[in-house]
């Protein structure tokens, strides 16, 4: 038995490559596949349906937190799991992603979860794949995983019923976040009103972008902190990096600390009881301050116990379009 | 109507063929219309024109074959012939003749814009090709105001990709500095939409511009990367009309071959280029049928313009001169795929797609250099074209 339990409704394809694609039934059937991998973790009742099926988990970049989430979810389902890491393997050494995915799909791994610095290198790896391309993360473009485990972390707090017409501010390098370019696609799909925020550099190109978007769809655009967080019900802050101070043309951390930290004093604009979010891992002190991380508005640990019955959702629903192929 | 006579082989002249009805299209006169045109022994032997431009059907066009300025020629003779080309400059005689790259080399994965925002690609604005013309420009002028300016060696701007620096050129040609420009056929017809699966033309996408969700194909395909970038729809207009007024004088394929194994590689890591030889004149067509481009200036800008500037004499179409034309089925549609294609790159977005304006025929000094499977009927004394030139 499938943790979907047979549900007819398919995924977007036979990967999971964008966010952008998925539609609001299809998100639908993802948050109740969440929830049901949910309850089964919880009640100790998972049954294995990836039993006898591999992982791979190629991680051209590293990441502990998603490597780790991903290979916990795969082997909840009951599947094989292969650590590929850049640094480690022989595998992803002086190969392109191509050859790395064919020789992969030679040794007839089923589901490859990739993670790589440059946009678009899983659409690469699908090519030459005929199992599952899982992208965990490809550059500034997309972070998939990361959006839908959001998504279900609010729906937890606030309701199944409860993010449409909420305010939801997404703070820092927005300009360099695959976190924030997925979740602007399942965020405002969910009908959240959703303001971005940062220095003006850091924006480059996203206004251009929420002008373009349909009219109920349409994000906010802003380097005025004040502003975003007035009346705010989720604030999401962004990892800010040191070596990202020159494109965002400010001299200093304490520069972008000073005008965009989430803190304790700032947060007194948004609304009573405004949820803290953060993809991780968060560099307290700098783009948040540590009593806020640490708060108990913050999400930051729900955020990441439910990346494990997410991934275990995204892997049994593309397991289950095996079926059909 | 096509008929032919005697053997047709490639690589030999033309015995005798004739075409009755065909649209002819004569950038030499500036002359378009209904016309019949007959060979012999590789020669033009009669051109009539008709006052009755309903004596053609408009399925068959005729006209010189085409001259690429600006591209790299194809290690297979056969891509050019095929794309209706007798002549792909290379990139020596392009040096001899002043031809430099309007943008600079490896500046940009994409243009900036919203698809390379949602896409996560590093992006550049129309400025650093505009910033190189200039300079490409100031050097003409010092060069003009040191030999004065009918002394002075000309300027040609390679494809030219953004209103900006057709009005850098403009200005220059208002002061009379030798200079001309052309722009690729991908620039007029292809968007930045194509880099994250949008496969509408230019003139359709214009007024609805790519914005995130309904694509066509699957994002960062390796042959949307061009150098320039690609623009967003309303830059093709502007360059459109540039071509259409004058402004730029000639059309390029922009063909620069790739092969398998060097599309493998992420978006941002490919070297740019398209296979584009054998799509360029069914594209330019498909710019005519939308009303973006006369025909008549499609001709020119890929015929009397680009040898204009690399000092080629071409054959006029004149009885008694050297039969040097193209014969193209306006209505047969052909399938862009690994069959039909003759240049071993197919580094090309149009791949799969079915376009209009299939070459029947090349004839380049009076010698067969293509012809259609639907022409070669062999050992027919007498043929007609394909069925849709009934």
């Amino acid at each position: 038995m499938s943790i979907a339990g047979g549900v007819a409704l398919e995924l977007a394809g036979r990967h999971l490559l964008d966010v952008a694609e998925l539609d609001g039934a299809q998100l639908e059937l993802v948050m109740r596949t969440t929830e049901e991998a949910r309850r089964q973790v919880t009640e100790r009742q998972v049954p294995a349906p990836l039993t006898g099926r591999r992982v791979a988990l190629l991680f051209v970049e590293p990441s502990t937190r998603t490597r780790t989430s991903f290979e916990i979810a795969a082997r909840n389902l009951g599947a094989e799991v292969l650590s590929l890491d850049a640094g480690s393997s022989s595998l992803v050494k002086g190969e392109s992603i191509a050859d790395t995915a064919r020789t992969l799909d030679a040794l007839g791994i089923d589901f490859l979860v990739m993670r790589h610095g440059q946009s678009g290198a899983p659409w690469l790896a699908a090519q030459c794949f005929s199992g599952h391309v899982l992208n965990a993360g490809d550059g500034w473009h997309a972070h998939p995983t990361q959006a839908l485990l959001d998504l279900f972390t609010l729906r937890r707090a606030l309701g199944a019923d409860g993010l449409r017409g909420r305010k939801m501010v997404i703070v820092g390098d927005v300009l360099h976040s695959r976190v924030c370019r997925s979740n602007l696609w399942t965020l405002t799909a969910a009908g959240m009103d959703v303001w971005l925020c940062g220095p003006p550099a850091l924006l480059r190109g996203f206004a251009e972008w929420a002008a373009q978007m349909p009219v109920d769809r349409r994000f906010r655009v802003t380097d005025d902190l004040a502003a975003a967080l007035d009346d705010a019900d989720v604030v999401m802050a962004l990892r800010i990096q040191r070596e990202r101070m020159a494109d965002a043309q400010l001299t200093t951390l304490d520069e972008y600390v000073a005008r965009f930290q989430v803190n304790a004093a700032r947060l007194r604009l948004a609304r009573p009881g405004v949820l803290f979010m953060h993809p991780g891992p968060v560099n307290e002190g700098i783009e948040v301050s540590i009593e806020v991380a640490r708060g108990p508005r913050s999400l930051v640990t729900e955020q990441v116990a439910n990346g494990v019955f997410t991934r275990m959702a995204v892997l049994s629903l593309l397991a289950e379009t095996d079926a059909h192929r | 109507m096509l008929t032919a006579e005697g053997e047709l082989d490639l690589g030999q002249p033309v015995e005798r063929l004739v075409v009755e009805g065909a649209w002819l299209v004569d950038p030499f006169s500036d002359r378009e219309g209904a016309a019949d045109v007959e060979i012999r022994a590789g020669r033009i032997s009669a051109l009539t024109w008709h006052e009755d431009q309903a004596a053609s059907d408009g399925a068959l066009l005729v006209v010189p074959a085409l001259i690429d300025l600006s591209s790299t020629p194809d290690k297979q003779p056969a891509a050019a012939a095929h794309g209706g080309f007798a002549n792909v400059v290379g990139a020596a005689e392009q040096q001899l003749l002043g031809i430099a790259s309007a943008h600079p080399p490896l500046a940009a994965t994409a243009s900036a814009g919203v698809p390379a925002t949602i896409l996560g690609l590093p992006a550049v604005g129309p400025e650093v090709e505009v910033e190189n013309a200039a300079q490409l420009i100031e050097e003409l002028r010092q060069r003009a105001h040191e030999s004065g300016p009918a002394d002075a060696a000309p300027l040609h701007l390679a494809h030219v990709s953004t209103a900006a620096t057709l009005d850098l050129v403009r200005a220059a040609r208002a002061d009379r500095l030798p200079i001309s420009c052309d722009v690729t056929i991908s620039q007029i017809c292809l968007h930045d939409g194509w880099l994250a699966g949008d496969r509408r033309f230019s003139w359709t996408a214009v007024e609805a511009p790519w914005s995130g969700q309904s694509t066509d194909a699957p994002p960062y395909h390796p042959a949307t990367r061009l150098e320039p970038p690609l623009r967003a729809p309303d830059e093709a207009r502007a360059l459109a009309a540039a071509l259409a007024d004058g402004t730029v004088s000639v059309l390029t394929s922009g063909h620069r071959p790739r092969a398998g194994h060097e599309l493998e590689w992420p978006y941002a890591e490919l070297e740019p280029g398209i296979s584009a030889l054998e799509t360029c004149l069914p594209l330019a067509l498909a710019a005519v049928d939308a009303g973006l481009l006369p025909l008549s200036v499609v001709v020119r800008s890929l015929t009397t313009a680009p040898a204009a500037i690399a000092h080629l004499a071409l054959p006029p179409l004149a009885v008694g001169t050297v039969a040097q034309l193209v014969i193209v089925d306006l209505r047969a549609e052909w399938r862009v795929d690994e069959e039909s294609l003759q240049s071993a790159a197919h580094n090309t977005p149009l791949l799969g797609h079915h376009l209009r304006g299939r070459v029947l025929a090349t004839i380049v000094d009076g010698r067969l250099s293509w012809q259609d499977r639907a022409f070669a009927q062999s050992g027919a004394e007498t043929r007609e074209g394909s069925s849709a030139l009934r």
